[in-house]
């Protein structure tokens, strides 16, 4: 696919850390095309932070090392300078983070901040700057941009916050919006009011959005497509509808199983998925997810397991997800 | 146990927290709880609900006896059945708390066993075979060893700790359990093993559960009755299946109809 | 925008994954916290059993005086024509003993005063107001003032010095118990009715150990420096007992005639604070929970 606006290609991620090298990111390929919504899903530890840091190499130079390619506009992030790299970040790139508290400097007002981004960017006087943030502002619903613009961080709520930093993300007219937890700490009302506004802007400005979180209600919402993760690797990749109809990874249905919703059946027990993640020091071998899995099989353990193409634009990364994705329900006939 | 006989209630709890100035005078009132009755049925659960600085958790802190309330009063019925009325802040044993963070609530100093036996003493056990049959027994009952006993909190996962942290409540017997958002730092996962397991010491230990969340779903598979909190005030109350049926409350629908969808194909502005 | 976003992320990695770096320097710490303490055990045990090998500090010999190094007096003698070997090792004796009783005082004193500093307003304001006071006096002032009005004496000293140091020590406790008193855990113990003897000492104190181990290691070093200062002035140990600081007052007006005399108490001065330094820094570095956790 040519026409994609950023494909991520065999990217590894290491760092050194004092009990040796781990590698956070192994093997992530997908890609995102203008006007899409991708997903990247999985709990903590399973790289998903790292692989949205890693595209604009935010990480910490001295103890990272990247390989594997992130094509982005004709070029390979990863081969660009750092001052190159500084032109994509936040002019053709922007971020927004889960804490937006700790992404805007607490000493100066909104109205500072918000003009300083768009000046940074853009060829315009200050006047016309300051103009352009009250739009922007207004833009992400935020009520009475011009006397909030007067305002402090602190004297915002969370949810303004948030708003306040989508805004400055798109002072710049980003191509693409890599959003890491974005609603992760709002309350649920002002999270539906964000995803909402994400939505409509995308459309407006006709951006990609990269899309990490830990939640599948919010990627059952907003997702065009679902990248998902486990121990730094990619289990299964496929647009959101295959996805929560036939999930082909055991993974993918033990979260969505494991998710209470607001019509299951209070009466019965959860389904859980045993265990905990391990470590990245301790990657086990064959399967990452067998010592988990309810369906595991001797052969499971004994190989590296291949993402499996099923579609095309479905793959898994299970030797059983042929029957899996035909939704039948299968056990494992009692291997542990 | 009698099953619909409540073994707590808050009686018209109002908190206020004043800022003072510097020379002591009172310069701004926040009223985050404002007269909120409820009462909790032995052996089941109490959902709280509502968002960040609705007053859900400062009223769970009134009911544990961390903060004293600004008026109202809070009733315990011990196992005898005599009842405890508590104005002031006061810790009862028959009350334990677990709470959200599952990384500040132990301490890292303390190997778990310390920490669980703290519980007991602070109850005045000292007999150490007591202590030691009964940090086994609570132990067990969220699923460790006694070889677990003897590590440091941090060589324990979130989940894990959270275990730990119901452990140390359990470890006195209490009759009620105040649960602080017990689930929402954790993994999805994560979520449902300690769901599941409150459920089955709700069960099996006969504990009421005062649960304190902002997640709908937990509400929907935790909870038998729910008061929806908003600005201090308790909004809406029923039992848990009624209030998802049919909410009457303006904010209690807002919040039903924010929870996210569990399927793509539920989506309002319907795209594809 | 750009550089904040960046700045923000980058500081966040720093904090979790950038371990090479820190791996080297706590190495590096190791090593010369090893040597410190090396350096550390070999004064105590010159002080401890060299002065029965050393001869008599206090002997005069008026036909010895002002002697150059020699096989006979491998320090010299000084201007009584005392043996400086002897008297160097009989003064490390009392800079030990001035520094380690200063510590452990320093130390509990610190830790109950911050402690409870920490947990109580009230006495907070109060406390912290006394150490304010006591800090705004330069150390060495307030050392000779307390020596004056109390006499010259070696337990004096102590005490003095213990009267300077405290109000440090009990700032590094109750910031380190400010900080474990916002953990839940502390809210667990106070929803279950721990006493605050309970919470401060079986549950709080382990918590500030470290950090007061630490402090205690300074203290130490910074009392046998004040120590052989106040000696200097003639404010400290009374001579003719010997201590590294009289020593020094006792070289000073000789410094062109016989060096000996004040290189020699100079350089034990100098070896003894840099060894104990170098341990406090490498136990820093190596009793920091975040050092060797991940989280």
């Amino acid at each position: 696919m040519s026409n994609n606006l950023l494909e991520v290609i065999d990217l590894r991620t290491s760092f050194d850390t004092e009990r040796g090298n781990v590698t956070a990111v192994d093997g992530v390929s997908f890609s995102v095309a203008p006007g899409e919504v991708v997903g990247v899903v999985g709990e903590s530890g399973c790289g998903k932070s790292v692989t949205a840091e890693s595209i604009l190499q935010l990480l910490d130079p001295s103890s990272t090392s990247y390989s594997g390619q992130i094509l982005f506009g004709g070029d390979n992030l990863l081969r660009l300078s750092e001052d190159a790299l500084r032109k994509v970040r936040g002019y053709r790139i922007s971020m927004i983070f889960q804490d937006p508290m700790s992404a805007l400097n607490p000493v100066f007002t909104i109205g500072d901040q918000l003009t300083e981004a768009i000046l940074a960017h853009k060829r315009i006087g200050k006047r016309r700057a300051r103009a352009f943030a009250i739009e922007l502002l207004a833009k992400t619903g935020i009520p009475e941009p011009e006397s909030r613009m007067r305002q402090y961080p602190h004297q915002l709520s969370g949810g303004q916050r948030q708003r306040v930093m989508i805004a400055m993300a798109l002072s710049c007219d980003p191509e693409l919006l890599i959003a890491d937890e974005p609603t992760t700490a709002l309350d649920v009302t002002t999270q539906a009011q964000i995803l909402k506004l994400l939505i409509e802007l995308k459309d407006e400005f006709d951006a990609g959005i990269l899309f990490i979180t830990h939640d599948l209600g919010v990627v059952a919402e907003i997702c065009d497509r679902v990248v998902v993760m486990y121990l730094g690797e990619v289990v299964e990749y496929t647009d959101v509808h295959t996805l929560f109809d036939n999930p082909a990874h055991p993974y993918t249905r033990g979260l969505m199983a494991s998710t209470p919703g607001i019509d299951a059946d209070p009466e019965d027990d959860l389904p859980i998925i045993p265990g905990a993640v391990p470590t990245l020091h301790h990657i086990p071998q064959g399967c990452r997810f067998a010592e988990r899995c309810a369906l595991v099989l001797p052969e499971c353990r004994q190989q590296t397991i291949e993402l499996e193409v099923l579609s095309d634009d479905h793959a898994s990364r299970c030797i059983r997800s042929a029957e899996l994705a035909t939704g039948a329900s299968l056990s494992n006939g009692g291997v542990r | 146990m009698k099953s619909d006989q409540p073994v707590l209630e808050a009686h018209h709890l109002s908190k206020t927290f004043s800022t003072r100035s510097f020379l002591g005078r009172t310069t701004s009132e926040n009223r985050a709880v404002d007269d909120v009755s409820l009462s909790l049925a032995a052996g089941k659960t109490y959902a709280l609900v509502g968002e960040s600085g609705s007053g859900k958790s400062t009223t769970g802190r009134m009911l544990q006896g961390l903060i004293t309330p600004t008026s109202g009063h809070v009733t315990v019925r011990a196992a005898d059945g005599s009842t405890a009325v508590q104005t002031t802040a006061r810790a009862n044993r028959d009350v334990q708390m677990i709470f959200q963070d599952p990384y500040s609530s132990l301490n890292p100093r303390r190997r778990i066993r310390g920490i669980l036996e703290e519980s007991l003493r602070i109850v005045g056990e000292k007999d150490p075979s007591v202590l030691r049959t009964k940090v086994d027994e609570a132990l067990n009952a969220v699923g460790f060893s006694d070889e677990h006993a003897q590590r440091y909190p941090h060589e324990f996962s979130g989940g894990q700790r959270q275990r730990i942290g119901i452990a140390r409540a359990l470890v006195v017997n209490p009759k009620i359990i105040i649960c602080d958002e017990p689930v929402s730092a954790l993994d999805v996962s994560i979520q449902a093993q300690i769901l599941n397991l409150l459920r089955k010491l709700q069960a099996d230990l006969g504990l009421a559960y005062l649960f304190i969340t902002h997640d709908m779903s937990v509400v929907r598979y935790l909870s038998h009755r729910v008061g929806v909190m908003y600005h201090g005030r308790i909004v809406e109350e029923a039992n848990t299946p009624d209030l998802f049926a049919a909410p009457q409350h303006e904010y209690t629908k807002r919040l039903l109809t924010s929870v996210p969808i569990h399927h793509p194909s539920l989506r309002t502005s319907a795209k594809a | 925008m750009t550089d904040t976003m960046t700045i923000g992320s980058l500081n966040r990695f720093n904090k979790t994954y950038s371990r090479r770096s820190m791996f080297m320097k706590r190495f590096g710490a190791h090593k010369l916290a090893v040597t410190g303490g090396i350096v550390l055990i070999a004064v105590f045990l010159i002080a401890a059993i060299g002065p029965l090998f050393a001869g008599d500090p206090l002997s005069l010999n008026p036909s010895e005086r002002l002697a150059s190094p020699n096989l006979q007096h491998p320090f010299g003698t000084d201007n009584y024509g005392r043996d400086i070997l002897a008297r160097a090792v009989a003064g490390a004796r009392v800079s030990l003993l001035v520094g380690a009783v200063t510590a452990i005082i320093t130390s509990v004193l610190g830790a109950v005063v911050g402690l409870f500093a920490a947990y109580n307003r009230i006495a907070d304001a109060i406390l912290m107001r006394i150490s304010d006071g006591l800090m705004a006096f330069p150390a060495i002032l307030l050392a000779i003032a307390i020596m004056a009005a109390m006499g010259q004496q070696t337990s004096n000293v102590i005490i003095a010095l213990s009267i300077v140091f405290t109000p440090y020590v009990a700032r590094i406790v109750r910031s380190a118990a400010l900080v474990a008193k916002e953990q839940t855990y502390v809210e667990a113990l106070r929803s279950q009715g721990a006493s605050l003897f309970r919470i401060l000492w079986i549950n709080i104190f382990p918590n500030v150990l470290s950090p007061l181990i630490v402090q205690a290691t300074f203290v130490f070093a910074d009392s046998i420096i004040t120590e052989a200062a106040l000696s200097f002035l003639g404010a400290g140990v009374p001579p003719p007992a010997p201590s590294w600081g009289n020593m020094l007052l006792d070289g000073k007006t000789l410094i062109y005639n016989a060096w000996w005399m004040t290189v020699f108490p100079g350089a034990f001065i100098m070896s003894t604070i840099l060894a104990v330094n170098l341990l406090g820094d490498g136990l820093r570095d190596l009793l920091d929970p975040t050092y060797n956790r991940r989280k």
